[in-house]
């Protein structure tokens, strides 16, 4: 009797459960054949190819576009697009998989920040299979972009969007405090001070923002400089002149409130931006969807390079991915094949980037695909300026610098030794602390690892 | 006149009460609104545009159908809405069965042995999850079960706390019932079905509250084991909203007030059983 009261208590267990997926639809589907099968069981299919990708406004649509180019070659083609929430959803994915040491459970194709790469290159080598062989001319994509990931003299990836960064300005406002955006062109940072405080006095707005948690500029502003905060994989912030006179520059900025720094990232883009607080924002061309926000200010916007120390017009790139082949990608030629054909300059690559930029707003770094004449269309937000085929332009002038491992913990610490600097603190011994704590987090890991 | 006197003295006696009892009230309706406002914000916001929510917006707006039709549009809200539903159902029914069991088991079979067994259960407690993700992950890919149910329920089927939670409250289950059930020749396993489970009604409702809750707004397990769009939850659907260079809050909002909907139902639901349960009373 017991045996039976048991038996009949697990089979309800299991019917309850059972009955629940019958009834489902979709979702109930995978969960029953997600048991019964593999669980990657696209991977079998011969003309699929799944990607994690994050951002449904700005990287899936170009995916969409390379998937659709790519139909026209193989009309059978899928790309199973897994939606992730943000970059580090994909960083997580391959440390549990590297630390699970099972690559299996990856997608054949990862988009990945290129500031991260190198360093998951490194701690997880396996993990990867290069792109060298693919069928692309590296030469067309501008060199800054593919230094990123570029590793060991092999190439890992594709490059996608365009860091390159703008400075965008308000023409209404520099015209009423007695500018113009050309003066705004190839300036030195004192000039910019200069315009910036008679923007301040007579609309009340600041010519500059950024993110103050996050910021940005430093790292930036010594690109436009052709320089790095990295010499040798050490932190050189309290070594090198020019980036202790960047900073300098920052804190001076900030104080003759031409600099506005918001205390993080929502502050910067709804407050700062959307709030319309500001008459100019320098950062990568990503940053564009946010000032398009603000419908009332089209057409009053208009974009150029940075300003830098000497005065000559700034280049340098912020942020960016690329999409690089897992181990997990049993179809390597036809992932190749793809990336080839599409982002990598291939038959369809303009019609993906052209695609790419009317859906999703992305800006690539393969310079012949600028010439097109959905590049080169004027945008009304800005004043009816081709600023696709000028971004295309201005980031073939970025010069590669060295880049870390530690961007992010370098930022972050840079970021809290301008909030000191600017609250009085002595600039050579808050940079000496900012530099002191990122080599301790280096030697840390060092540490660990041995 | 007595009785007049005692009746003003009465009156004025409420009257100092309710007087001393203001600056009480007062104190408890800001905190309530306090409370209030982030579930009002919440529903107004889905009615706004996301410009107006970032500039701090507070009052309703004409943009619920565009956010409604976007939402719809971008994100598989359906598959999501059911992924959770049946994720969390499953999760609760079977939990629920297990715990209690158990808890049934400690605390009514009581002997040493099962006190140190019991001792040991609750350092269970103690071991962070993110200590066992990696092996559970490795189980789930090795036996096949990601982006099912199964991946997504097994490591939350028992719980310390859920079987420590039905074991304190099976104190006030009486005895004396078992022992007349037994008299009356109920097999052990029909005393728990036919007696127990019954009398503990409220203690399974506060449990179904709390395993459902937890099961509903898991993010970390679900998003390392359901790793393909068909399996996705709805926390990863709000997830992946506020994600992204640009974050439509209009359109988030009102993922995250579908999101809340569910489970402000099954507490509204269960409030009262909830709260006898929780202070493990039994009638």
């Amino acid at each position: 009797m017991k045996k039976q009261i048991i038996s009949a208590l697990l089979v309800g267990a299991m019917a309850v459960s059972l009955a629940a997926c019958g009834s489902s639809g979709e979702a109930g589907k995978t969960a029953e054949s997600g048991a019964a099968q593999p669980a990657n069981v696209e991977k079998e299919d011969d003309h699929t190819l799944s990607v994690y990708a994050w951002d449904k406004n700005f990287n899936i649509p170009a995916l969409e576009a390379a998937e659709k180019a790519y139909q026209k070659k193989d009309p059978d083609f899928k790309l199973d697009i897994i939606e992730q929430s943000q970059s580090s959803d994909v960083e997580n994915a391959l440390t549990l998989a590297g630390s699970s040491d099972d690559y299996s459970t990856l997608p054949d194709i990862v988009l990945f920040q290129d500031h991260y790469i190198n360093k998951y290159v490194a701690d997880y080598p396996d993990a990867w299979q290069d792109v060298n062989d693919a069928d692309i001319n590296w030469d067309d994509f501008a060199a800054e972009k593919i230094s990123f990931s570029t590793i060991g003299g092999k190439h890992y990836g594709v490059p996608v969007d365009n860091g390159t960064v703008i400075a965008a300005y308000r023409t209404d406002l520099l015209k009423e405090a007695g500018h113009s955006i050309d003066e705004m062109t190839g300036i030195t940072w004192d000039k910019f001070d200069e315009i910036g405080k008679d923007v301040y006095e007579k609309t009340g707005k600041y010519l500059l923002c950024m993110d103050g948690d996050g910021n940005d500029l430093p790292y930036m502003m010594m690109q436009a400089e052709g320089k790095s905060q990295f010499k040798d994989g050490k932190p050189v912030f309290a070594d090198d002149d020019t980036f202790k006179q960047i900073i300098g520059v920052i804190a001076k900025l900030q104080q003759d409130n031409v600099l506005y720094l918001a205390n993080d990232w929502s502050d910067y883009t709804d407050q700062a931006i959307q709030g319309d607080m500001v008459a100019g924002v320098i950062n990568g061309n990503w940053i564009i969807p946010t000032i398009e926000q603000v419908k009332d200010n089209s057409g009053k916007w208009e974009i150029t390079s940075m300003p830098t120390l000497s005065g000559e017009e700034g280049y340098a790139s912020n942020g960016g991915s690329s999409l690089y082949l897992t181990a997990a990608c049993k179809k390597p030629d036809l992932a190749k094949d793809f990336l080839a054909y599409t982002f990598g300059g291939g038959e369809g690559a303009q019609a993906t980037y052209d695609e790419a930029l009317t859906k999703g707003g992305v800006i690539t770094t393969f310079t012949p695909a600028g010439g097109s004449d959905v590049y080169n269309q004027g945008v009304e937000f800005f004043n009816n300026q081709p600023i696709y085929s000028q971004i295309v332009k201005m980031g073939a002038n970025v010069k590669p610098v060295e880049q870390s491992d530690y961007h992010y913990p370098a930022r972050e610490q840079i970021a809290s030794a301008i909030q000191n600097i600017i609250g009085g603190a002595d600039v050579d011994s808050s940079l000496k602390d900012a530099q002191d704590q990122v080599v301790f987090q280096m030697n840390s890991v060092t540490s660990e690892a041995a | 006149m007595t009785d007049s006197v005692q009746t003003t003295t009465g009156k004025k006696n409420k009257s100092m009460t309710q007087r001393r009892l203001i600056p009480t009230y007062i104190f408890l309706v800001i905190f309530s609104l306090f409370s209030v406002f982030p579930l009002y914000w919440m529903i107004t916001a889905a009615t706004n545009k996301s410009l107006e929510v970032a500039q701090g917006k507070i009052w309703f707006g004409t943009n619920l159908a565009e956010n409604f039709t976007k939402l719809i549009r971008d994100e598989a809200l359906g598959t999501s809405m059911w992924n959770s539903f049946f994720y969390a159902t499953v999760q609760m029914l079977l939990c629920l069965l297990i715990c209690s069991l158990a808890g049934y088991g400690f605390e009514l079979y009581h002997d040493k042995a099962k006190d140190k067994l019991f001792a040991f259960l609750l350092l269970g407690m103690m071991i962070p999850q993110v200590a066992t993700m990696i092996p559970l992950f490795r189980m789930m890919s090795g036996g096949k079960l990601l982006n099912t149910v199964w991946a997504f329920i097994l490591p939350q089927l028992s719980t310390p706390f859920m079987i420590m939670m039905f074991r304190q409250n099976s104190r006030n289950f009486p005895p004396d019932i078992m022992e007349a059930a037994r008299l009356d020749g109920l097999s052990e396993i029909r005393i728990f079905f036919s007696m127990y489970m019954p009398v503990m009604k409220s203690t399974y409702a506060a449990a179904a509250v709390i395993t459902f809750m937890n099961a509903w707004n898991a993010y970390l397990w679900p998003k390392v084991v359901m790793t393909k769009n068909q399996a996705q939850t709805m926390p990863m659907l709000i997830a992946n909203l506020a994600g992204g260079y640009t974050i439509d809050y209009g359109e988030l909002m009102l993922g995250v007030l579908f999101c809340s909907i569910p489970t402000m139902i099954i507490f509204f639901i269960l409030q009262k059983q909830f709260a006898e349960g929780i202070t493990g009373s039994v009638k």
